[in-house]
């Protein structure tokens, strides 16, 4: 099987989980919760085979044309969901970082977007760490903005006293905060170890690459400044899962552009 | 091999019948060896809570059976007067009926409340102890046991909480999380607030602090709870340390309004604050609801989501009657496949209690 195959298979794994988790919704599991981490699982035991066949055919880290990006960061987005969510045992989580694996698989599949690659990036273990750390950075903030989505839905539900069958289905607020704080933190921690093994490769790079150089300073500095806000300025709950939503949106939407206009960068 | 239930509960019997034939613990312990010698009787089982008394046996003979336990319960408890229309004496179908929808909640004083699984289990344990269960009983309470959890993971019989007092329990569960990191501040020593602090100092919170009018009547209470008192003029020096507050004072002001909140959160550092308001009139301004943080619940919000946990059980109902009308229908298949065995052939079950057939349909 190609390695379309094998995410389009892991694709619909994703999506049997998601409906699955309708069902669980609703009260009715055929064969309880662990059905719906069983399939999880599954679909990315097959993502990370149609992964490796790749790294395997290009002889490096699969990063090197907008498809490959897509997929490399929906991996890392389950794998932090995997280990992370059921780690802290944070209910519900798959549910809510579902969709947004399944909409960047669907997007990455999209025709013309495994065509050309960065010629730029070379076969070094120095440049696989730094986009292996970077992507999984992205893959943590959207599990934060998962978490942040959470949390308003509780919020909302406990607001305006209007419980749904949901309620009792997600995590306290006070864990989602904290989760969503965390999630933050280790994120911030990962991009900037990913930065420095960037530096590591070459300063050249970052000469040749200003855009994409600017941006990742730019995007690390805001999380940065939402984290210093929860410890300085005591934003909590709401403003925190707000501000996680916010970046991780602005952070897909110009993450395409910026590449567009990197040399280095190209995917 | 019948099986039959002989018993009395609080829909068939008042309180001044059941506490007649009520099993104390101590009782229990000389009722079982009794019952196991009683003529015609194979097996039995003792369950005897609160709202019910209820002997579930076996016999080759349902009407022998029902006529040993009838006659056991009112040698036991001296009753020389026969007790006629309080008592139900169910043969099969109806008895492995009852006894699903017993462990299941579904004949409970409050409906799906889970208590009575627990209970059902320790009976079931002790008569196991005894060795008055056999083959039929023991495949019978495990499969009890086992449509019980079905019914429990697969319908909403049993979801969200019906009483004032764990609603708001619940309220705070999902505010806080663990409530053991959780301080608790009862305003005004009323019925209901007492028993919503004692509902959260059974889910672990960490400390109560009562303030009333009267102080003798907080410290009263204080010590009753195991917490502290302090003045009324002061309560709002102890605002800052608190995440859950119980509001129930007879004042024709509110005592916390949006403006006076908005200050003492950010003394709090905008930590989440859950406020219970049972005053009538009310005590707390609504509008500090509008703050962030601030979780506010008046006492008729939290009758409306028990109410609406309570429909939302009532309407799983037919789902619940189906799964155990399957799961009756299969236990007689196996029942009529078992083997007439020599009676008082008393055996431990399957340590996997599972079936060499599968009977429980999903």
């Amino acid at each position: 099987m190609s390695e379309h195959g094998l995410i389009l298979v892991a694709l619909v794994m994703y999506a049997g989980a998601f409906v699955y988790a309708l069902f669980l919704l609703q009260g009715r599991p055929l064969w309880g919760s662990w059905g719906h981490r069983t399939l999880i699982t599954a679909g990315w035991l097959f993502h990370t085979y149609g992964l490796y066949l790749r790294a395997s055919e290009i002889q490096r880290c699969p990063i090197t044309n907008p498809f490959e990006t897509m997929m490399f960061i929906t991996w890392a987005l389950v794998l932090c969901y995997l280990v992370l969510g059921m780690t802290w045992r944070v209910s519900f989580l798959g549910p809510f970082t579902l969709p947004l694996v399944i909409a960047l698989c669907l997007f990455g599949l999209f025709p013309g977007l495994d065509r050309g690659r960065s010629v730029e990036l070379q076969r070094s273990v120095w440049l696989s760490l730094h986009a292996t750390l970077s992507l999984l950075a992205y893959g943590v903030w959207g599990l934060a903005a998962a978490t942040g989505t959470m949390y308003l839905l509780q919020e909302r539900q406990l607001k305006t006293h209007r419980l749904r069958s949901l309620f009792l289905r997600l995590p306290a607020i006070e864990q989602l905060d904290r989760m969503n704080v965390r999630l933050l933190l280790v994120g911030l921690a990962l991009l900037a170890v990913g930065m420095v093994f960037g530096f590591v490769v070459g300063v050249e790079f970052l000469k040749k690459d200003v855009p994409k150089t600017l941006w990742t300073f730019m995007v690390w500095a805001v999380y940065g400044a939402l984290l210093v806000s929860h410890r300085m300025h005591r934003w909590h709950g709401r403003k925190i899962a707000l501000g996680s939503i916010a970046l991780f949106l602005s952070l897909l939407a110009t993450f395409g552009v910026v590449n567009m206009f990197s040399t280095v960068h190209k995917f | 091999m019948h099986i039959v239930v002989v018993g009395l509960s609080h829909q068939s019997a008042p309180i001044e019948v059941r506490e007649r034939f009520a099993f104390t613990p101590g009782m229990l312990e000389r009722a079982l060896p009794l019952l196991r010698s009683a003529p015609g009787l194979d097996e039995g089982v003792i369950v005897s809570t609160c709202n019910r008394v209820e002997i579930y046996g076996v016999a080759a003979q349902a009407a022998d059976a029902i006529h040993a336990i009838d006659d056991f319960l009112h040698r036991f408890h001296e009753l020389e007067e026969r007790i006629g229309k309080e008592i139900y004496r169910y043969e099969e179908p109806r008895s492995i009926e009852h006894l699903f929808r017993v462990v299941s909640g579904l004949d409970s004083m409050v409906l799906g409340e889970t208590e009575i699984l627990g209970q059902v289990k320790k009976a079931y344990d002790q008569a196991l102890s005894a060795k008055t269960t056999g083959k039929a009983l023991n495949q019978l309470f495990q499969k009890a046991f086992q449509v019980a959890k079905k019914i429990r993971s697969q319908t909403a019989i049993t979801r969200g909480s019906v009483s004032v007092a764990s609603v708001g329990v619940e309220l705070a569960e999902k505010i806080f999380g663990d409530l053991g990191a959780s301080h608790v501040m009862i305003l005004g020593a009323g019925d209901t607030s007492e028993k919503a602090a004692r509902a959260l100092l059974s889910r672990g919170v960490r400390s109560v602090i009562v303030s009333n009018r009267t102080y003798e009547r907080a410290v009263a209470l204080a010590t009753e709870l195991g917490g502290r008192a302090v003045r009324f003029d002061s309560f709002g020096e102890e605002f800052v340390g608190v995440d859950i507050v119980i509001s129930s004072i007879a004042a024709t002001h509110q005592v916390l309004t949006r403006e006076s909140l908005g200050s003492l959160m950010v003394a709090r550092q905008n930590r989440p604050l859950f406020l219970i308001d049972l005053g009538m009139p009310r005590n707390i301004d609504p509008a500090v609801n509008e703050l962030d943080n601030v979780y506010l619940y008046n006492v008729d919000d939290l009758q409306s989501i028990a109410d609406d946990n309570m429909r939302a059980r009532q309407e799983d109902l037919s789902r619940c009657e189906e799964m155990i009308g399957a799961n009756v229908a299969k236990f007689q298949e196996w029942l009529r496949r078992l083997p007439p065995g020599p009676a008082k052939d008393h055996q431990h079950p399957d340590p996997a209690g599972s079936p060499s057939t599968p009977i429980v349909s999903h």
